[in-house]
């Protein structure tokens, strides 16, 4: 593990308010009980069509629609707040438990990529979103629309998977702590679990890798913070 | 090495200047790539978009100002690599090119470079304000809000440039003030390596990020290449290419070599990808429709189609339609629309429809949008699309489909994927722009039965005899012969010099519509030749052929037209009929004459600009020769649609602003009915109304 200084518990601190303000910010724009999750991997136009009816609505009858706002800002505070905050965070982990700067700074830098990329799939995928709105507002939506929203998520889920086992990996290599195993075997659950529940269009398993990423990287941010200077 | 800068002799200096624009070639190159494309008619056009989707929302229909935002965001991102390269180019020390160590000029020079590129998109969205067509009330604020918004932004990035060690430093990120004073005399300075010095290991972080994300961005525009550009916009996307692309070419290209005392290593990849890797990675050869039948449907029988469906006065409409971009697509569609519109009993009578280029595009939508109209039974498998107030989509009219925009698939992928391509050592058919621009037709008119742009010709001629004969005109790169890519007999019977490119065998027979359109609208740079191959080819057919737009042949595709009526004429047994040809043009030129051109053109460079120019009027004159011989033929039976003058403001291209769209309509409004009684007259025997008269600009 490299030390940490202030400047980069100052740095943690703020990311994890942000984190705070994005998570609040992003269930805030959502009806209770709906998630945007099952429109990123509908795959089809007609289902992405049905999911927006009965969940982005708000009760309105197709026919008397005049937009989605709830749904736009949800975009956006997923775009804005909630992806530099994770991309920050996994980034902040990695450099932490990553390579030593003065041996291997190439490769330190290196691993922060897929955390990086994962964020660029996300908000690819929130802006196609938003794309899809506009062209079923203004005429159609066809299925190679949804399809590429579909597959930037199943990139997105997947990148993110392979940074947060990064880190588990990093973690486990660096420090020989009970708790930095379990953060790091929760880091490593939630990658595989959202992969995998990506891939197959298993909602639940990227629901368990959702929580089991913030479970692993809220440890070793409690654990970053508590480390001797 | 001298260490003074300010006392150098003016041969000197000049040499300097000389190094100094060497070393600085890619950023240099950038900028100006940047700048022609922002101030090409298209590039103006691009940005009078962006302007209309944030100030009018319901006319553009996509109520966002995303596009101005990515823009915003390019241009800080050019501005930045601009800067830094620069930086690194005039700065670092460099056995091949040495300069004087860094002075005033070298400090500034990169800033003022960085501070260029936003300011070059707010001028010219500042200047939409004196073009046509004109601003909405509504557009002039967000077009000069906005030029103010880049100009802060180029103002920002210059302070930062110039500030940036105080900033840094107050961060604690940077190297402390002392490092950037002169030991000697404490003024300031920046930072310089030596040539024996490593590259410092934050250069080394900023390299491999920018490595990194330029990758990440290719990888997202070669995955996403349709929806991805479009929602990034055609300017943004040549914008962040250009950041990349300079980084590449400064770093790898300039840098490295000249601190190793090696030349500029541009020469050595340009031919490495023109000549050495040009014979192992085409990847433009074509693709097939999915799901494309492998055995080709036995050729129709057009004659005797032709003949059982005449109407009993025997007249009947030809169309030929020019090429000019998204221009001709739109004019085209729309012309075609309101003559429908107004008269749908008189485009049964349409028996072909011929075209070049955008044109293609137009008359192919227009054929596909209404091909349920020429045979109302024909069954058709449903389309997939659905609209939001109800599952089916919505009818739209042909013109309308070809409101979006085309342009950002084709710039994505001919500055990412296609470039990316010709640096390496194989094929890779993805990476094809071809294929971005195809996809984007397609989806273009993924609401309609069948999705007839994602299918065959023979799937879209299936079950629908009476559907006019679509006649695509290409031109063959090998012979200059003319390519009519139709369903009508191409061996020779009909058209005259024409190369057979829909024989049995030839993968364009498996092509979609989209991929034959594109064939016809190949047009320079924009889109690369198409390699379509021939199974089976003995004798004098080749392996393959390779296509592009038919324009270089006849712009106007009334050739075509004047061989498909001579031939249904020499069949024996043919019924007698009286043809009246549309033609429809886009152009202000007169109908069988060019204008002249003015004499200083040709006195620039005489000798090898002669040839070029030559050989590029030589096109315009074909149509020209060919629309002459039309009218002699035809007389008052020839109806010539022109775009009226003040509505003649839309560019080439592949997108069209919303107010060049509403421009056009309404021109096709006023020519339609003007066609429409011309039509109507002939149909009844009595003279035409006279043809607009095209007069030559002075």
């Amino acid at each position: 593990m490299n030390a940490i200084g202030s400047r980069q518990r100052r740095v943690l601190r703020w990311i994890l308010v942000l984190a705070g303000v994005a998570l609040l910010a992003v269930s805030l724009t959502q009806p209770w009980g709906v998630s945007a999750l099952p429109l990123e991997l509908a795959h089809t136009a007609a289902r992405f069509r049905q999911l927006l009816l009965d969940g982005w609505s708000a009760g309105e009858p197709a026919a008397s629609i005049t937009g989605f706002p709830r749904l736009r800002a949800n975009l956006l505070a997923d775009s804005l707040l909630l992806v530099p905050a994770y991309v920050a965070l996994l980034v902040l982990c990695t450099l932490v438990y990553g390579p030593s700067p003065q041996r291997h700074p190439s490769l330190r830098q290196l691993l922060c990529v897929p955390a990086v990329v994962a964020g660029l799939f996300d908000i690819a995928e929130n802006s196609m979103t938003g794309r899809a709105l506009d062209e079923l507002m203004r005429a159609s939506l066809t299925d190679a629309t949804v399809a590429d929203i579909t597959l930037a998520s199943e990139l997105k889920w997947t990148m993110l998977g392979v940074a947060l086992l990064v880190v588990a990996w990093r973690c486990r290599v660096a420090v020989r702590a009970p708790w930095h195993a379990v953060a790091a075997a929760a880091c490593a659950l939630g990658g595989v679990a959202m992969a995998a529940g990506a891939w197959s269009a298993l909602l639940p398993a990227i629901h368990v890798g959702v929580g089991a990423m913030l479970v692993g990287l809220g440890l070793l941010a409690r654990l970053a913070l508590r480390a001797p200077t | 090495m001298s260490q003074q800068n300010d006392a150098r002799p003016l041969p000197h200096a000049w040499a300097d200047a000389l190094r100094g624009s060497v070393r600085l070639m890619s950023p240099l190159a950038s900028l100006l790539v940047l700048i022609a494309l922002i101030y090409s008619e298209q590039g103006r056009d691009v940005l009078r978009a962006l302007v209309s989707d944030a100030a009018i929302p319901q006319k553009s229909g996509d109520n966002s100002v995303a596009g101005l935002v990515f823009l915003l965001a390019s241009s800080a991102a050019l501005s930045l690599s601009v800067w830094y390269s620069s930086r690194w180019l005039l700065t670092a020390q460099m056995v091949a090119l040495p300069l004087p160590a860094a002075g005033p000029w070298q400090t500034w020079l990169p800033r003022v470079l960085g501070f260029a590129a936003p300011l070059a998109i707010a001028i010219g969205l500042a200047t939409l304000y004196w073009r046509k067509p004109a601003l909405e009330e509504g557009e002039v604020f967000h077009a000069l809000a906005w030029a103010a918004g880049f100009v802060t932004l180029a103002a920002l990035l210059l302070l930062f440039y110039w500030q940036r060690g105080r900033l840094l430093d107050g961060l604690g990120l940077g190297s402390g003030p002392e490092r950037r004073r002169d030991a000697a005399s404490g003024a300031s300075r920046p930072s310089q390596i030596a040539t024996d010095e490593p590259t410092p290991q934050p250069t080394r972080r900023v390299m491999i990020w920018a490595v990194a994300l330029s990758f990440a961005m290719a990888g997202l525009l070669i995955l996403f290449p349709v929806t991805l550009p479009r929602m990034i916009g055609a300017a943004a996307v040549a914008a962040f290419a250009l950041a990349s692309i300079n980084l590449f070419g400064s770093f790898v290209l300039t840098y490295v070599p000249l601190r190793r005392a090696l030349p500029p290593l541009w020469i050595g990849v340009i031919l490495l990808a023109g000549v050495v890797f040009a014979g192992w990675n085409d990847n433009h050869v074509v693709q097939a429709a999915d799901g494309a039948p492998t055995a080709s449907a036995a050729a129709p029988d057009v004659y005797d189609a032709f003949a059982e469906a005449l109407p009993e006065d025997g007249k009947v409409l030809f169309v030929a339609s020019e090429g000019g971009g998204i221009r001709a697509a739109y004019w085209t569609a729309a012309v075609l629309d309101d003559l429908h519109a107004a008269d749908p009993a008189l485009m049964q009578r349409l028996r072909v429809l011929s075209g070049v280029s955008g044109g293609s595009l137009g008359v192919a939508a227009w054929l596909a949008t209404h091909r349920s109209d020429y045979c109302p039974g024909a069954p058709a498998a449903p389309s997939t699309a659905v609209g939001l107030r109800s599952a089916a989509p919505p009818a739209l009219a042909a013109a309308t489909a070809l409101a979006s925009d085309f342009v950002a698939p084709a710039v994505a992928g001919m500055f990412y994927g296609d470039l990316m391509q010709r640096f390496l050592p194989f094929a890779i058919g993805p990476l094809d722009r071809s294929r971005a621009i195809e996809s984007a037709w397609q989806r273009a008119f993924e609401h309609l039965p069948g999705e007839p742009f994602a299918h065959t010709l023979d799937e879209f001629y299936a079950d629908c005899p009476a559907l006019p004969q679509l006649v695509l005109n290409a031109t063959r790169v090998e012979t200059g012969e003319r390519v009519a890519l139709t369903r009508l007999p191409t061996d020779g019977s009909m058209f005259v010099n024409t190369f057979d490119a829909m024989r049995a065998g030839s993968a364009a027979r498996r092509q979609s519509l989209a991929g034959l359109v594109h064939h016809s609208a190949r047009f320079p740079a924009v889109s690369p030749a198409g390699t379509v191959p021939i199974e089976g080819a003995t004798g004098d057919v080749p392996p393959s052929l390779r296509l592009v737009d038919g324009g270089y042949f006849d712009n106007s595709g009334v050739q075509s037209v004047l061989d498909v009526i001579d031939g249904l004429r020499r069949h024996p047994g043919m019924k007698d009929f009286t043809p009246l040809l549309i033609v429809i043009r886009n152009g202000r030129e007169p109908l069988d004459r060019p204008c002249p051109h003015a004499q200083g053109v040709s006195r620039v460079f005489p000798e090898s600009g002669s040839i070029v120019l030559a050989l590029a009027n030589v096109r315009g004159s074909h149509a020209i020769t060919a629309r002459g011989t039309a009218r002699r033929q035809f007389g008052a039976d020839m109806i010539d649609v022109v775009v009226p003058e003040e509505e003649a403001v839309a560019p080439l291209g592949w997108a069209l602003s919303a107010a060049s769209r509403a421009a056009l309509d309404k021109g096709a409004q006023r020519a339609a009915a003007q066609a429409l009684a011309s039509i109507r007259s002939r149909l009844a025997g009595s003279a035409p109304a006279p043809d607009v008269g095209v007069t030559c600009p002075r």
